[in-house]
């Protein structure tokens, strides 16, 4: 319970914050840097994998339904802009990011440097959360990007000498309406803010030594990677009823 | 001497944490300009306690005053003002990690007064300068030993001037040498008539620098008053603690 009015309390924050342009500055810039960097390399791989067995699937589904694969790369690429591409992100971002978040901010609970940062004045929230939940929705939206084009092409190439589709007939983008494009750049933002915004407030309650900054940093990557996949839940319902 | 105003006063202060109970009505005043010194065995509550004066704990019940201001009702806003004139120094050294020592001391002075970057880091640099700590501006606090880990932190909380010091456990694990200059920055800030509240376990300490000592024991306060009469008391309690004797009541 006292974990959700922290959420509250923060995401109230950080709405205010974002009302006022007041995103962190250089520290926000730094923190993108920081967390797209960490999680680049895992991103990239992950996602040519997920590309590759996402085709493979796919492509042999097709073959058995109708034989022929005309519509392959348009719909992969449907798939991964609305759902696989944001979704990795979040879920990356979550095991990657959050985790670290919400253990560098337990441990600081659990010496006192929290307190500390209040009787001087300097309001946690602003100076730890406000930077890394905009950074890690600027973040999320580069590595949802960056997989959507990674799983496209890994799964080009299995198309490819797996099927012997060309990538000239692969490489469509007929499916893909502004519809698509909004969903999966919506769900990216969404993600990459829920991430740090739940991992934080874990790391804020935790309390009792090293014990409690393992059980905040666990708390944190269970919660929110279930709260990612609720939200992308959600936002595909949404999208539907507005379309 | 007229009796001093009190500076702050804890008035029937009941605190548990879930079925624990650590403070139960406990009636305290701390007279202003003095050095009143707060011992207890380990465990005791003498930490909470002085939470409880600058908002970071809310009592369960009873009254939190600091002068005019009633601070277990007070806001995080209105706790800013109080925490600029009551600084609480922690009893284990909490500096951040991330930054320099004189970054340390300046980001408190620059929220604490409002004041640019750039002139916050020259009063933190002055701060430091003043207690001979210049040759640390630049370290990290984990590459500093505890002694100047715990200098450092008094030095960030005299750079906001305040009107009310609280140490806790200042000298605690420190040689006598660190521990004999921290007691030389109390005494000098007393005789600038700052109001101190110090927790300690040191009967040295205690005997050099107290003018008032409470002693906190079994959730309440078990002795206040002035320091001559604590060793003198004729309380089987307060005898064990100051002549550690190892049979009794602790
Ligand atoms: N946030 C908290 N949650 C639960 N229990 C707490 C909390 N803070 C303190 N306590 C308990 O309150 C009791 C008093 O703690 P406190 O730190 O005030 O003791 P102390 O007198 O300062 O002792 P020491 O000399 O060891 O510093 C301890 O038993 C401690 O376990
Ligand atoms: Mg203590």
């Amino acid at each position: 319970m006292a974990l959700w009015i922290t959420v509250g309390q923060m995401l109230s924050l950080s709405l205010w914050a974002l009302l006022r342009l007041r995103l962190g500055g250089r520290e926000m810039v730094r923190q993108v840097y920081e967390t797209g960097n960490r999680s680049i390399l895992f991103v990239g791989i992950t996602m040519a994998f997920i590309g590759m067995i996402g085709v493979y699937e796919l492509a042999s589904t097709m073959e058995a339904v109708l034989p022929e694969y005309s519509t392959l790369g348009a719909a992969t690429l449907q798939g991964l802009t609305r759902e696989m591409g944001p979704i990795m992100a979040g879920l990356l971002l979550a095991t990657r990011v959050g985790t670290g978040m919400a253990a560098e901010i337990g441990s600081m609970q659990v010496s006192d440097q929290i307190d500390a940062m209040k009787l001087c004045s300097v309001d946690p929230v602003e100076l730890l959360v406000l930077p890394r939940l905009f950074a890690s929705s600027i973040a999320s939206l580069g590595l949802a990007a960056l997989g959507t084009t990674i799983a496209f092409f890994s799964g080009m190439a299995v198309a490819w000498f797996g099927f012997s589709i060309l990538p000239d007939t692969f490489m469509s983008l007929r499916f893909v309406v502004t519809g698509d494009l909004i969903m999966g750049i919506s769900k990216a933002l969404v993600f990459g803010f829920t991430v740090p915004l739940v991992s934080c407030a874990c790391g804020f309650q935790a309390s009792g030594g090293s014990e409690g900054v393992g059980k905040a940093t666990t708390r944190a990557v269970v919660l929110s990677s279930f709260l990612v996949i609720v939200e992308d839940a959600l936002i595909t319902y949404i999208g539907e009823v507005l379309q | 001497m007229s009796e001093p105003t009190p500076v702050a006063r804890l008035i029937g202060v009941d605190k548990s944490f879930g079925s624990h109970t650590v403070l139960a009505a406990v009636t305290l005043e701390l007279p202003a300009g003095r050095c009143t010194f707060v011992a207890g065995p380990s465990g005791t509550g003498k930490s909470v306690l002085v939470r409880h004066l600058v908002g970071l704990l809310r009592p369960d019940a009873g009254e939190v005053w600091y002068r005019d201001l009633r601070v277990d009702q007070l806001d995080e806003q209105a706790l800013l003002v109080l925490r600029r004139k009551c600084v609480y120094v922690f009893q284990h050294p909490t500096l951040f990690d991330s930054m320099s020592v004189a970054e340390n001391v300046a980001l408190v002075v620059k929220y604490h007064k409002g004041v640019k970057a750039r002139v916050a880091e020259s009063l933190a640099r002055a701060q430091l300068e003043r207690m001979g700590l210049s040759r640390l501006a630049d370290a990290r606090p984990p590459e500093l030993p505890s002694g100047e880990q715990k200098l450092v932190s008094l030095a960030r909380a005299l750079a906001l001037e305040p009107e009310t010091l609280i140490l806790d456990e200042p000298t605690t694990g420190l040689d006598p040498y660190a521990a004999f200059e921290i007691d030389a920055h109390v005494r000098q800030l007393k005789e600038q008539g700052v109001t101190l509240l110090v927790i300690s376990h040191d009967l040295q300490s205690i005997r050099r620098l107290a003018d008032e000592v409470v002693f906190l024991f079994d959730r309440q306060v078990r002795y206040q008053g002035g320091m001559q009469g604590f060793f003198e008391a004729n309380d089987p309690v307060l005898d064990q603690f100051v002549h550690a004797r190892v049979h009794g009541a602790i």
